[in-house]
């Protein structure tokens, strides 16, 4: 008897003819998860098994399957080799304490016998073995699913244990993820994650109006990031000398405004030449001044790339609830500040008005200011080394 | 580095480093093994205890070792016997350790109040006096400011908490007073008194409380007993030896020196910096500590642009949260444009003129520059 665990994959079931190319990038991914473990993948129609791993790092290879976007679910299993008497024995321990019911999927056509009649026959077994517990095919605490394939050998399996969904990440291009400190960044980056999308990020930096740890601050959530989405490249943008320009000669009222639209000009032409083919935002409508429709529209009508906003109709609650089930949360709210508020207006805009803003753009040495913030961006490449 | 946040930590002696080097090589016996090395590294740490009793004048009461400045709060605080219910007097402008431990306190039912503070960060004696009442088990009141430097009369205080109640215990935490200002345990009723070794050029990694004969403490650390049982954990000898080694060394210095460069630093940087609030009261402060607020200014960013000339300061306890640094500035009744704007300069004898000049200088310097870039 070995132990091995079953991995189901989710919606690229639905894919027809390319299905290969989903199916090959999961099964690259599933071995960079588990890099540093020792295993074997073996692939059967629709299914993997990860086997000949040592049991002591089971738990620590479920958790990080469990991160690995694309799959459906898990179970932990055992294989055994296709002997009906050895499979009573071994389904016994699959049972559980309560009620059960035995389900028996039989792809090997050499067993001469009915799966309904094996599910009654290993059912029997296990009461006589367990004479408390109880059958019942509804409501039951635990199935002990036996599933007898073709290659002569058998897995009986215990509960389903429910992975992130989603298509594998790579199968939907790149995208770039503005990633300030906050709560909604992160989680906006997981949400294209799991929609096949592999991360880069840029961030602002206004040293010295935000310290060093803000920058540690992102650092540490694309690090956290990568453990569902493989690697991100992180662009860290100087601002400060933007934030002193607009300071300097604009209507600071529009400070957030302007801002926000030379960031999403920084970030196009990053996203550019690092072969990105969106741009990710966090914006939730209406949350903050500069994510009002209006707002939203002045700064998106610099971007020639789409802007995707997976967050636009999420509520924090939502957004909240999200950022803690993939644990960015508490590293969200150190309180360093992302960007600064040295400048941020008692009274910005809130609905600014596109002819307003241009005219007040005019002010600015634009082209300037972006090529000097591009020159002294620093790259740096986060990799999961869990 | 021009190092001037030395009330946050401070550089350790080079004779320190050496001690705890041999203690590491050398003498790593575990003092409570029964072969001769270990017995004789027992006898180093005990003649450790007698020498900074005799520093401080302990004879009425008994020094327990333990880790940090913050365990021997906590100590102080969770481990004396005081009855359910009881009041706790404290501060708004204490040490997070001491703080967040009386905090805790309220959560198991204690009643906990605070006394209000000065507008130089002192607290206020007749506000404190006006809280103790007969079931104030316990008044906690710090020696010397940490953000401001202020000085608290322990000796006066402890007197009029026991006039007033004699059964109340009075613990002060002295972390930035110790060795700094001169103070003697005989001649004043404090019953519980904390330190930390690396304040004073001592290595990080060691603290005391001390305990007044009669006052009873239960551990809150258990095990095999060390500290008379006061504090289980092999004891860390290099430590404390070097720790008693820095606290002899600092006692005899002179700490004059240190405080006329923090007032010249004052007036230098009142004179040159418009709208500039010196929060530290130069007639009753602690020498080695200077706060300064700047007007509608973020304190940090002034530290980061000094950390570009190799200038290090602090811009309030480092143990303190953002948060917590705003919380004391209200406390301190700055005013809204004040109060995110403090910054904390502390010296040590490491120090000289010449970098408190160049301090100067380059302080005056960004703050014009950034005055101008930000109004």
């Amino acid at each position: 008897m070995e132990k091995t665990i079953l991995l189901r994959f989710g919606e690229i079931y639905l894919k027809g003819r390319n299905k290969q190319y989903f199916e090959k990038i999961l099964l690259n991914n599933i071995k960079f998860a588990l890099k540093n473990n020792n295993f074997i993948l073996s692939v059967t129609r629709g299914r993997y098994f990860i086997e000949n791993y040592l049991s002591e790092e089971e738990d620590e290879i479920i958790e990080k399957l469990k991160r690995v976007i694309g799959l459906h679910s898990l179970s932990r299993a055992v294989k055994i080799k296709t002997d009906i008497e050895e499979i009573k024995k071994a389904s016994v321990n699959f049972a559980g304490d309560t009620t059960f019911r035995v389900t028996v999927k039989r792809a090997d056509n050499s067993i001469k016998i009915s799966s309904t009649r094996l599910s009654g026959e290993i059912g029997a077994y296990i009461l006589s073995q367990k004479p408390n517990l109880k059958v019942d095919l509804f409501n039951f605490d635990k199935e002990v699913y036996i599933d007898m394939r073709e290659n002569g050998f058998t897995y009986i399996l215990s509960d389903k244990i429910m992975c992130e969904h989603g298509m594998p990440v790579g199968t939907s291009g790149n995208g770039m993820l503005l990633l300030s400190g906050g709560i909604d960044s992160p989680v906006a980056g997981f949400r294209m994650i799991k929609r096949g999308v592999k991360l880069k990020a840029v961030h602002f930096h206004s040293f010295p109006y935000t310290s060093e740890l803000a920058k540690q601050k992102v650092i540490d959530l694309a690090s956290i990031l990568v453990k569902y989405g493989m690697e991100i490249e992180l662009y860290v943008v100087p601002f400060t000398e933007v934030q002193e320009a607009i300071h300097k000669n604009c209507d600071n009222r529009f400070m957030i405004t302007l801002m926000r639209r030379i960031m999403m000009r920084i970030a196009e032409i990053l996203a550019r030449k690092s072969h990105c083919g969106a741009i990710i935002t966090g914006e939730s409508l209406g949350q903050v001044a500069s994510q009002t429709m209006q707002s939203i529209y002045v700064t998106n009508s610099v971007a020639q790339m789409p802007v995707f906003r997976p967050l636009i109709g999420m509520d924090k609650e939502e957004i909240i609830s999200t950022a803690k089930h993939i644990g960015t949360f508490e590293t969200s709210i150190l309180p360093y500040e992302d960007c600064c508020t040295v400048f941020l207006p008692e009274n910005p805009v809130i609905k600014p008005v596109y002819e307003e803003v241009i005219e007040q753009e005019k002010k600015l040495d634009i082209e300037t200011l972006i090529k000097n913030a591009i020159d002294n961006t620093e790259k740096q490449i986060i990799t999961n080394n869990e | 580095m021009y190092f001037f946040d030395n009330a946050s930590t401070t550089r350790v002696y080079k004779e320190c480093a050496e001690i705890l080097n041999d203690y590491n090589l050398n003498k790593y016996y575990n003092p409570s093994a029964l072969y001769g090395p270990a017995v004789e590294i027992k006898k180093d740490i005990e003649k450790s205890r007698l020498e900074i009793s005799a520093l401080i004048k302990a004879s009425k009461g008994n020094i327990i070792f333990t880790s940090s400045g913050s365990e021997a709060d906590s100590l102080a605080l969770f481990g004396l016997k005081k009855a359910k219910g009881s009041r706790i007097i404290s501060s708004k402008a204490e040490h997070s350790a001491v703080l967040n431990s009386v905090n805790q306190l309220k959560n198991d039912d204690f009643e906990v109040v605070f006394a209000e503070t000065n507008s130089d960060g002192s607290v206020n004696e007749e506000s404190l006096c006006s809280l103790i009442d007969g079931n104030t088990s316990l008044v906690s009141i710090m020696h010397v400011n940490s953000l401001t430097g202020a000085i608290n009369d322990i000796s006066k205080i402890s007197k009029k908490v026991k006039e007033k109640n004699d059964k109340t215990i009075f613990h002060t935490d002295a972390v930035q007073s110790y060795g700094k200002l001169p103070f003697r345990l005989d001649n004043c009723p404090v019953d519980l008194y904390s330190v930390s070794s690396h304040k004073i050029h001592a290595p990080k990694g060691c603290g005391f409380l001390y305990v007044a004969n009669g006052v009873k403490l239960s551990p809150i650390i258990y095990g095999g007993g060390q500290e008379k049982g006061l504090r289980s954990s092999t004891e860390n000898a290099g430590a404390i030896c070097a720790f008693s080694y820095a606290s002899q060394k600092f006692f005899k210095t002179d700490k004059s020196c240190i405080k006329q460069l923090l007032v010249k630093t004052a007036k230098t940087l009142q004179e040159n910096i418009k709208d500039l609030k010196i929060i530290t009261d130069l007639n009753n402060c602690a020498p080695h500590i200077l706060c300064v607020a700047f007007k509608n200014l973020k304190s940090e960013i002034l530290l980061h642009l000094l950390e570009k000339h190799e200038i290090l300061v602090g811009t309030g306890s480092a143990c303190n949260s953002l948060k917590g640094n705003l919380r004391f500035a209200e406390e301190l009744k700055l005013g809204k444009e004040y109060e995110n704007g403090i910054l904390r300069i502390s010296f040590s004898e490491f120090n000289n003129e010449d970098e408190c000049a160049f301090l100067c200088d380059k302080i005056c310097e960004e703050t014009s520059v950034l005055y101008k870039k930000l109004f």
